[in-house]
C-alpha cells in the first residue's frame, strides 16, 4: 500500500532512524552512543485466551457475534485481498463455534500486534478498555506468555522461559496501574528497602542509600520523602512506584495507565518526566495511556494505536493525524486527535444506522447473517463497518512485522560483529554486560541474609507502629490488673483449686455448659466484628 | 469506666459464694486468658492476606526470596506478639498471688506465650492458605470454637469418636502445662468440699498434688509433653502457610 510506505518513511523521517534498515539503525545507534540502548521489538504477538462463553448461539448473538468478529481475523494477516478471503471463512467458523455452545470457546487478546519501542523514545500505546493493552505490556514484560509471535531484544528473539527471556525481565521495569506499596512507610523507607533488597550485593549501603537520594530529587519527591505514602496525592504515589522501579536502573520502562486518576497537570507532568528520562538516560519508555490531552498526544515520540487486538496504527503522533485523513476519517479542526482517535475505536455501528435503518430492525438473532452481509459489503468496498473494523482492516501489519523480522535476522549475522566492536571499543561496557548476566543466573540480587535482614527491619517497622501503640499497651496491663485483683491473693487450699486453674484458663467447673457456650460465641462474635471493621479500614487505605 | 469496673468486681470478690460470680467471672477470665491467644490468632490470620498484594507485586519483580520474606514475617511479628500477653502476666500473676516462685512465674509465663505462638501459627496458616480476609475469617471463627469445645473445657464426656479432636488444641496443651506446673505440690484440705474425692470434707490433711492435677483437673501428659505439642503446633503450621503461600499467583492486573 503507498500510501503506508510514504508514511512509513515519514515516521522515518521524523525519528531519523531508518525503519527499512531497522537493523542497521539500531546496531549503528547502539555502538554509536546508547551502548545500553535496548530495542524493543515485537511482531505478530499473538495471545489467546479461553473464554467461558455461556451464551447459547440465539440469544447471545450480539455479543457473540463480536466474539466471531474477533475470530474471524485471527491470525497473522497477509495482505488486504487475503484478509477478505479470511474474513469470509472466519464469519462462518465464527458462527459455527457459536453455534456449537460447548461452552469454552478462545478469545483472541492480542493479534497479530507487531511494533517496537526505541531506546530515547517514548511510545504511548493507545486503544479504548479491554483492546489490549495491558495484556500487551505484560507479555512485553515476559510475565505471560503468548502462543504466537516473536519478541526481541536489540535483534536476538526471546523464547518464553529463555535465559534471555529473564535477562529481558531483569532489565525491564514494569510500573503497573496499582500502586502497592507499605503504606505506613514513607516514600523514603520505601525506596531505601527497595534499593537495599533489589540493587546488586556489590553495591555499598552508601552506594544504595545515594541511588534513593538521586532518584527522589529526579523524581521531584523531595518534599514529601518524610510523609507516609498514605498522606501523598495520587501522582506522588506514582512517582514513588515508578521510583522503586528505576532503582534497578532498568533499561526499558513498562508503565500501565501511569496518569490514571491523575488530574491533567500532574498527567502532563509525570509525562513530561517519562520522556525526559527516556531522552536523557537513553531509556526505553512504553506507557499506556488514556485520554491525553493534544499537548500530550504530540509529546510522543511514537504511538501503537490498539484495538480489540489489532494494531490500528503505529508511528508518530502526527503522521497519525495524515494517516486517518488518508482514510477519510480526518480528525475536525480544533478538536483534541486522542479524543477523535478514540471515538473512532470505540463507535459502534452508529454509521450503519444512520446509512441503513433497516438493519436496526433486526433483532439478535439475525445478526450473524448481518455479519455475514456486512463482509459482502466490505468486499464490495462499501463502507458498512464501524470505523474500528475499517482501521483494523485497513492497516498493514504485515509491512511492520517484515521489518521486525528483518532486523531479527540481521542481528542473527551482526550479533558477532557487535560483539567484537564492543570488545574492542569498550572492555568496560563489555564487563558490566558479564556481570550482569551473572546477576541473572542468581535471579535475586542480593544474598538471602540481607533480604531477611531487610525485611525484617520492615516487618517490625510496621508491626511495631500497630502493636505497640499505647492504647494495646494500657489495655494489656489493665486486663492484667483486673484479672489480678478477680484472683486477689488466693492461698494454696483445697478452695482455690479451681480458681487457680480457672485463671489459666476459664474453668469448667461450675459452670452452666450451655451459657459459656453462648458466651464463648458471643466474644467470638465480638472479635470477629472488631476484625472485620480493620479489615475494611485496611480496604479503604489501600487505592488500587 | 475503669473505676466502676473496678467497684464492681471487688463487689463481686466480697460476695464470695461462688455461684453468684461464677457467669461474671468466666467472662473475665474467657477475656483475660484465652484473648491473648485468639487475639494472636487473629491478627495472625489478617497477616497474609493484608500483605498478599504487596508481596505478589515484589515476587513478581523479583525482589527476594519467599522463604526470606516468610522468616523475616515471623521472627520479626512473634517478639512484638508477646509483648502484650508479657505485659498482662507480668501484671495479673503476682497481683493474684497464683505462685511465690520465680521459676514458676518464669515457666507459666512460658508456657502462656508459647500458646500465643502456636495460636499465632494456626492463624497464619489459615490466613495463608485462604487468602481472602472474608472467607478466613469466617474458617477461623469456625475452626476455634471447635477447638474449644473439643479442648474439654466445658463439655466433659465428649462423644468417644471426638475425642481424638482435642489433641489438636492448644488450649489444651497449655492448660495441662500450666497447672502441673503450679499444682507440684500437696494441697492443703480446709473443710470446703471441692475437693471431696481426695480430702472427703475433712479439714485436715493434704490433697496429693498428682491427684490433683490428673484426676481432680483431668491434665494429661507431663509438663514437656506438653510443652513440646505446643512447640510442634507453633511451628508444623506455619511450615503449612510457607506451603500454602508459595503456591500462589498474582493476577494479570494486581
Amino acid at each position: 500500500m503507498p500510501p503506508r510506505e510514504e508514511e512509513f518513511s515519514k515516521t522515518a523521517d521524523t525519528t531519523g532512524i531508518s525503519i527499512s534498515g531497522g537493523g542497521d539503525g539500531s546496531s549503528s545507534s547502539s555502538s554509536d552512543n546508547h551502548n545500553d540502548g535496548y530495542y524493543l521489538r515485537w511482531s505478530r504477538l499473538r495471545k489467546t485466551i479461553e473464554v467461558q462463553d455461556n451464551n447459547n448461539g440465539g440469544v447471545g448473538g450480539g455479543v457473540g457475534g463480536g466474539g466471531g468478529r474477533r475470530l474471524m481475523r485471527g491470525g497473522s494477516i497477509i495482505g488486504s485481498q487475503l484478509f477478505r478471503n479470511r474474513n469470509r471463512e472466519g464469519t462462518s467458523s465464527g458462527t459455527s463455534t457459536n453455534n456449537s455452545g460447548t461452552g469454552a470457546s478462545t478469545k483472541d487478546i492480542l493479534c497479530g500486534v507487531s511494533g517496537y519501542a526505541a531506546p530515547g523514545e517514548l511510545l504511548a500505546c493507545m486503544g479504548p478498555s479491554g483492546s489490549g493493552k495491558s495484556t500487551l505490556l505484560n507479555t512485553l514484560s515476559g510475565r505471560t506468555s503468548f502462543q504466537d509471535g516473536t519478541l526481541s531484544i536489540n535483534g536476538t528473539p526471546l523464547k518464553p522461559g529463555s535465559s534471555a527471556m529473564k535477562r529481558l525481565m531483569s532489565k525491564t521495569a514494569y510500573v503497573k496501574q496499582a500502586d502497592i506499596f507499605f503504606e505506613h512507610l514513607t516514600v523514603r523507607d520505601q525506596l531505601t528497602y527497595t534499593a537495599l533488597l533489589r540493587l546488586p550485593q556489590s553495591t555499598t549501603k552508601e552506594q544504595k542509600h545515594d541511588e534513593v537520594e538521586r532518584i527522589i530529587s529526579l523524581l521531584r519527591l523531595g518534599k514529601v520523602a518524610q510523609n507516609p505514602i498514605n498522606m501523598c496525592s495520587g501522582g506522588e504515589k506514582k512517582r514513588v512506584n515508578i521510583g522503586t522501579e528505576l532503582l534497578t536502573d532498568p533499561a526499558i520502562l513498562l508503565l500501565d495507565e501511569p496518569t490514571s486518576g491523575l488530574d491533567s497537570t500532574s498527567a502532563v507532568s509525570l509525562l513530561k518526566l517519562l520522556s525526559k528520562l527516556a531522552k536523557e538516560n537513553g531509556k526505553t519508555v512504553l506507557t499506556t495511556i488514556h485520554q491525553p490531552s493534544s499537548q500530550l498526544f504530540h509529546s510522543f515520540d511514537r504511538l501503537l494505536m490498539i484495538s480489540e487486538g489489532y494494531v490500528v496504527y503505529f508511528g508518530t503522533p502526527s503522521a497519525s493525524l495524515t494517516y486517518l485523513r488518508d482514510q477519510n476519517m480526518a480528525c475536525p479542526d480544533g478538536y483534541n486527535a486522542a479524543d477523535h482517535w478514540m471515538n473512532l475505536l470505540v463507535m459502534e455501528d452508529q454509521q450503519d444506522l444512520d446509512n441503513d435503518d433497516a438493519e436496526d430492525t433486526h433483532n439478535n438473532q439475525q445478526q450473524q447473517q448481518q455479519q455475514q452481509q456486512t463482509s459482502k459489503d466490505v468486499e464490495m468496498g462499501r463502507r458498512k463497518d464501524p470505523p474500528r473494523l475499517q482501521l483494523q482492516m485497513a492497516w498493514d501489519n504485515e509491512a511492520v512485522a517484515e521489518e521486525m523480522d528483518a532486523t531479527l535476522m540481521d542481528a542473527d549475522d551482526k550479533s558477532v560483529a557487535a560483539n567484537d566492536n564492543n570488545s574492542s571499543s569498550n572492555n568496560n561496557n563489555n564487563n558490566s554486560s558479564s556481570k550482569k548476566d551473572n546477576d541473572i543466573i542468581n535471579k535475586y540480587n542480593t544474598s538471602w541474609m540481607t533480604q531477611y535482614t531487610v525485611l525484617m527491619q520492615r516487618s517490625l517497622k510496621g508491626s511495631r507502629s500497630s502493636i505497640f501503640t499505647p492504647l494495646n499497651m494500657m489495655k494489656s496491663v489493665a486486663i492484667g490488673v483486673i484479672a489480678g485483683m478477680i484472683w486477689w491473693q488466693m492461698p494454696y487450699t483445697e478452695k482455690t483449686v479451681s480458681d487457680r486453674s480457672s485463671y489459666f484458663f476459664f474453668s469448667k467447673f461450675r459452670i452452666n455448659t450451655h451459657f459459656s457456650v453462648s458466651c464463648c460465641c458471643w466474644l467470638l462474635c465480638v472479635v470477629c466484628g472488631c476484625l472485620y471493621n480493620t479489615t475494611s479500614d485496611y480496604k479503604h487505605g489501600h487505592t488500587y | 469506666m475503669l473505676c466502676v469496673a473496678v467497684c464492681t468486681i471487688l463487689q463481686v470478690i466480697t460476695n464470695t459464694d461462688t455461684h453468684t460470680n461464677a457467669h461474671f467471672l468466666f467472662v473475665v477470665v474467657v477475656v483475660a486468658m484465652t484473648y491473648w491467644v485468639f487475639d494472636a490468632m487473629f491478627s495472625a490470620l489478617m497477616a497474609f492476606p493484608q500483605e498478599k498484594v504487596v508481596l505478589l507485586k515484589e515476587r513478581a519483580s523479583a525482589s527476594y526470596h519467599l522463604s526470606a520474606y516468610f522468616f523475616a514475617k515471623t521472627t520479626s511479628d512473634a517478639p512484638v506478639r508477646l509483648v502484650l500477653p508479657l505485659l498482662y502476666m507480668v501484671t495479673s500473676f503476682w497481683m493474684a498471688g497464683i505462685d511465690d516462685r520465680f521459676s514458676v512465674f518464669v515457666a507459666s509465663v512460658g508456657c502462656t506465650l508459647l500458646s500465643v505462638l502456636a495460636g499465632e501459627s494456626l492463624g497464619l496458616m489459615i490466613g495463608a492458605s485462604i487468602g481472602e480476609m472474608d472467607k478466613a475469617l469466617t474458617v477461623m471463627t469456625v475452626f476455634t470454637l471447635a477447638l474449644m469445645l473439643m479442648g474439654g473445657f466445658f463439655v466433659e464426656n465428649i462423644p468417644v469418636f471426638l475425642t481424638w479432636a482435642k489433641y489438636f488444641s492448644p488450649f489444651k496443651y497449655a492448660f495441662d502445662g500450666s497447672l502441673q506446673l503450679v499444682f507440684d505440690h500437696d494441697v492443703p484440705c480446709d473443710g470446703s468440699g471441692t475437693l471431696e474425692s481426695l480430702c472427703g470434707g475433712s479439714s485436715e490433711g493434704y490433697a496429693s498434688a498428682e491427684l490433683v492435677v490428673s484426676d481432680f483437673l483431668g491434665v494429661q501428659g507431663s509438663i514437656g509433653f506438653n510443652v513440646g505439642m505446643l512447640v510442634v503446633i507453633s511451628l508444623v503450621p506455619r511450615y503449612f502457610a510457607y506451603l500454602a503461600l508459595r503456591a500462589q499467583k498474582g493476577g494479570d492486573r494486581s
